[in-house]
Parts: C-alpha cells; sequence; structure tokens
C-alpha cells in the first residue's frame, strides 16, 4: 500500500539529490583537510596564471622600454619586488578562497548530515511497514 | 489582482508540468538572443553572422551545461575581435582567462548573470540584472553582475573605436595593442558602472533580507535610486558622457520589471501579520509570520446535459451527419 509520509520524504530527497545534493556529496567524500587542501593548491594555481597573464600584458605594453633598459636596471631587485608583489597577490586570493572552501564545506556537511537523518527516518518507516 | 495571482498559479502549473521543456527553449532563446547581440554589436567575422550557424550554436547550447553558453559567447567575441584585430583579441583574451581564473572557477551558479547582464544593458534595462541579482542571489553575486558589465563595457569600447583602429597601420601593432589597453584600463564608464551595479546589488540584499515590511518593494527602490545616483556622481566627478534622460527611464522599466519578478517570488500579504512568542529550553524566539497570498487555481467542470426522451418508440432513422447534429445539440460544455 502507498504510504504518503514515505513518498514525501523520497521526493524531497529525491530533489536534493538531483540539485544541491550532487555537489554536496562530491564535498562530503573528502575530509575536510583534503577538500581545502585541494581547493587552496587549485587556487595557488589559478593566482600564478593570472599574475603571469598580467605580468605579461604589462611586460608587452612597455616592451620598447624593457628592451633598452633591461641590461641598466638591478634584475635582483626588480626580481624581488615581483617575488613579493606576487606572493602579497597569491597570499590574499588564496585566503579568500580558503574561507569561501571552508564555509562551503561546513554547509555541504550539515546538509549531508540532514539528508543521512532522512535516510534512517526512511528506513524506519519501511521498518515499521514491514513490521504491519 | 486576483486575476493576476490566478495568472501566477496557471504559469507555475505551466512550468511545472512542462519543465522538462520549457527550461531548454529558455536556453536556446538566451543564448541566441545573447550570440545575436554579438554579432550586432561586432560583427566582424562573415562566417558568424550566418543565422545558421547562431541556430545550431544556441541548439547546442539548449541542452548544454549553462557554462558551456558562456563559453560560446566568449568564443563568438574573440574570434569577431581576432578578424578585426589580433591585438584586441589578445587583450580580450587575457581579461577573460583573468576571469575565469579568479572567480569563475567557484561560482559556477551565476554565469547566467553575466551572460545576461550584457543583454539587459544593451536593452537599455541596465538595473535590471543588479536588482534581480540582490533579489534572489547572495553579496557574491556583485562580481558576477560586474564581470558581465566589464563584457558589456569591453564590446561598446571596441565598436566604438573602430575608426581609431582602422586609421592605424598594420605594422604599428604595438601601438594597436597599446590603445586596446589604455582604452580598458582607462574606462571611467566601466569602472563606474561596475561600483554602481555592485553597490546596487549588495544594498538591494541587505534590505530585503531585513524584517521591515515590504522590505522587498523598499530594496528595490532603495536599489535603483542608489544605482542612478552612483552613475550620475561619476558623470558629475569623470565625466562619463552617461545620458540622464534614457538612464531615468530604463531605471524605471528596471524597477517595474524588478517588482515582476517580486510578484511571482516573493508575494505576502502584510495585512495579516502574526507576531508570536515562545520558548524551549535553550531558546526565546520572537518570530514574525507573513503569509503567503495564494489563491486556488480554478477548475473547470464540465457538465453534460442530454434531452430527455419523451416517446418510447424508437427514433427514426437518421443519417450520419444528422445524428452528429443532434448529438452536438444535445451537449453543452460549461
Amino acid at each position: 500500500m502507498l504510504n504518503e509520509e514515505r513518498i514525501k520524504l523520497m521526493t524531497r530527497m529525491a530533489s536534493y539529490e538531483t540539485h544541491e545534493g550532487r555537489q554536496n556529496m562530491v564535498i562530503g567524500n573528502y575530509f575536510r583537510s583534503d577538500y581545502i587542501g585541494l581547493q587552496v593548491m587549485k587556487a595557488v594555481i589559478s593566482a600564478t596564471l593570472t599574475f603571469a597573464i598580467v605580468l605579461g600584458i604589462i611586460v608587452f605594453y612597455h616592451f620598447e622600454t624593457v628592451m633598452k633598459e633591461v641590461y641598466q636596471v638591478d634584475l635582483l631587485e626588480m626580481g624581488r619586488k615581483l617575488l613579493l608583489a606576487y606572493v602579497i597577490f597569491t597570499g590574499i586570493y588564496t585566503f579568500i578562497c580558503y574561507l569561501v572552501f571552508s564555509y562551503r564545506y561546513n554547509r555541504a556537511k550539515k546538509s549531508l548530515k540532514k539528508y543521512y537523518s532522512h535516510l534512517q527516518e526512511l528506513a524506519e518507516l519501511y521498518e515499521d511497514d514491514f513490521r504491519r | 489582482m486576483t486575476n493576476l495571482l490566478v495568472l501566477r498559479e496557471y504559469l507555475k502549473g505551466i512550468y511545472g508540468k512542462y519543465e522538462i521543456y520549457i527550461t531548454p527553449v529558455e536556453k536556446l532563446l538566451l543564448s541566441f538572443i545573447t550570440l545575436m547581440m554579438i554579432n550586432k554589436k561586432l560583427g566582424y567575422m562573415s562566417r558568424l553572422n550566418d543565422i545558421s550557424i547562431v541556430l545550431i550554436a544556441a541548439l547546442l547550447c539548449s541542452f548544454l551545461p549553462m557554462n558551456f553558453m558562456i563559453f560560446t559567447a566568449a568564443l563568438f567575441i574573440l574570434l569577431h575581435l581576432y578578424t578585426f584585430s589580433l591585438e584586441c583579441a589578445i587583450v580580450v583574451l587575457a581579461l577573460f582567462l583573468v576571469m575565469f581564473l579568479l572567480y569563475f572557477r567557484f561560482s559556477s551558479r551565476d554565469t547566467v548573470l553575466v551572460l545576461l547582464t550584457p543583454v539587459c544593458c544593451t536593452l537599455h534595462i541596465p538595473f535590471l540584472m543588479p536588482l534581480a541579482a540582490g533579489l534572489t542571489g547572495t553579496p557574491a553575486s556583485a562580481v558576477s553582475v560586474g564581470c558581465g558589465v566589464a563584457v558589456y563595457c569591453v564590446m561598446q569600447y571596441v565598436s566604438d573605436s573602430v575608426a581609431a583602429l582602422n586609421s592605424m597601420d598594420d605594422e604599428s601593432a604595438m601601438q594597436k595593442y597599446r590603445y586596446v589597453v589604455d582604452g580598458l584600463v582607462n574606462n571611467k564608464t566601466m569602472l563606474v558602472m561596475i561600483v554602481a551595479f555592485a553597490v546596487t546589488v549588495l544594498l538591494v540584499w541587505l534590505i530585503r533580507r531585513l524584517s521591515v515590511n515590504h522590505a522587498w518593494t523598499i530594496a528595490i527602490v532603495a536599489g535603483t535610486l542608489t544605482a542612478v545616483s552612483v552613475l550620475l556622481v561619476g558623470d558629475l566627478m569623470w565625466e562619463t558622457n552617461i545620458s540622464i534622460f534614457p538612464l531615468v527611464i530604463g531605471a524605471i522599466i528596471s524597477a517595474v520589471l524588478a517588482k515582476l519578478l517580486q510578484f511571482f517570488i516573493f508575494n505576502v500579504d502584510y495585512s495579516r501579520t502574526e507576531y508570536v512568542q515562545f520558548e524551549d529550553d535553550e531558546y526565546y524566539y520572537y518570530v514574525k509570520a507573513i503569509p503567503k497570498i495564494t489563491v486556488a487555481k480554478p477548475s473547470k467542470t464540465v457538465k453534460k446535459i442530454t434531452s430527455q426522451k419523451k416517446d418510447v418508440s424508437p427514433p427514426p432513422r437518421m443519417t450520419g451527419s444528422a445524428v452528429k447534429k443532434s448529438n452536438k445539440s444535445g451537449m453543452r460544455e460549461v
């Protein structure tokens, strides 16, 4: 016989699985440190590529000046300045990513906990039906 | 008002019933409009201007994820720019890569905002997207709307600078490159628009979350006024050449459309607000409950009225058409 309560619960769970649940389940497969570590690593790569692109645009913009003065400038000092700019930029971006992905991980875990409690509830409903 | 609510229920019903067909059609229309807009604005590659190419691309976008639509739109822009000037294409490619690497990596849901913001700007209702993003999204939507504005301004800048770029020799590639970079970096209109839209998204989001009555309406009005004010102040400070009359008209239309959006997603009856107070072991609760305005969808009933037989004798034989006519007259739909 149809159990209305069970159907409602299953519909809600199916809707969750197809929408936000899909992403949350992927996140839920990781330990917190693994997930955030992976995202931070991706953030460092993204920031590095972005820095390289912006630097490339600037160097190409001042190409003639760079070619003229390349032997006159203190390359070590220039390198130090560039490294400092890179570290600051990457640090800020990675920190923002760390905050965003920590928040996302906690939210996904909370939401999955609720989903598993629904699963348990569903199992109990099936058990009750079986006893009857 | 009741008729509008009934219409809303009908539309909800239709959407719920045919969602599987409506969503691809929506995506098809959105991608078609976006690609046509790009072709109209840039349109340097004649092959891409062919309507059949646009239709094929739009059809592909209709059943693939939303991010593919962004990719297609970006590809169209880059191909047009490549045909026009390699230097432009390089600079815009760099801009797109920076956007993709820094932001879209962790906000793939807001991609629709990046597509719709340039479309709305072209349709002269630029404030619709920041208002809609503030009403339905999160503060992070401000970045998506900002990226959409950047894409629109880049297209606008390139289409405005055609004459200047064409007048430069083919040999002076470096000069062209500098011209494009200068134009984008010193584009005050873009900067002012990004700031105005971001502030609007944040303000609308903040106000609509307040528990005051008519918070959504207040948010729409405040957001529209703020956007217009920031643009006007920016115009005064940096002479961004924003024409006031179309701006105000666009702002009013955007606000009306945002109000329509509110009607569909947040329609409550403040006159029946209830304040309840209760407690449990750990907390005291002060709750404000506002009922939603809902109307039951009227259901159609069909009554069948048949003519009563007065005599018991068998009816005379009739031809096929006569039988049909007789049956028709005996039934009435209510």
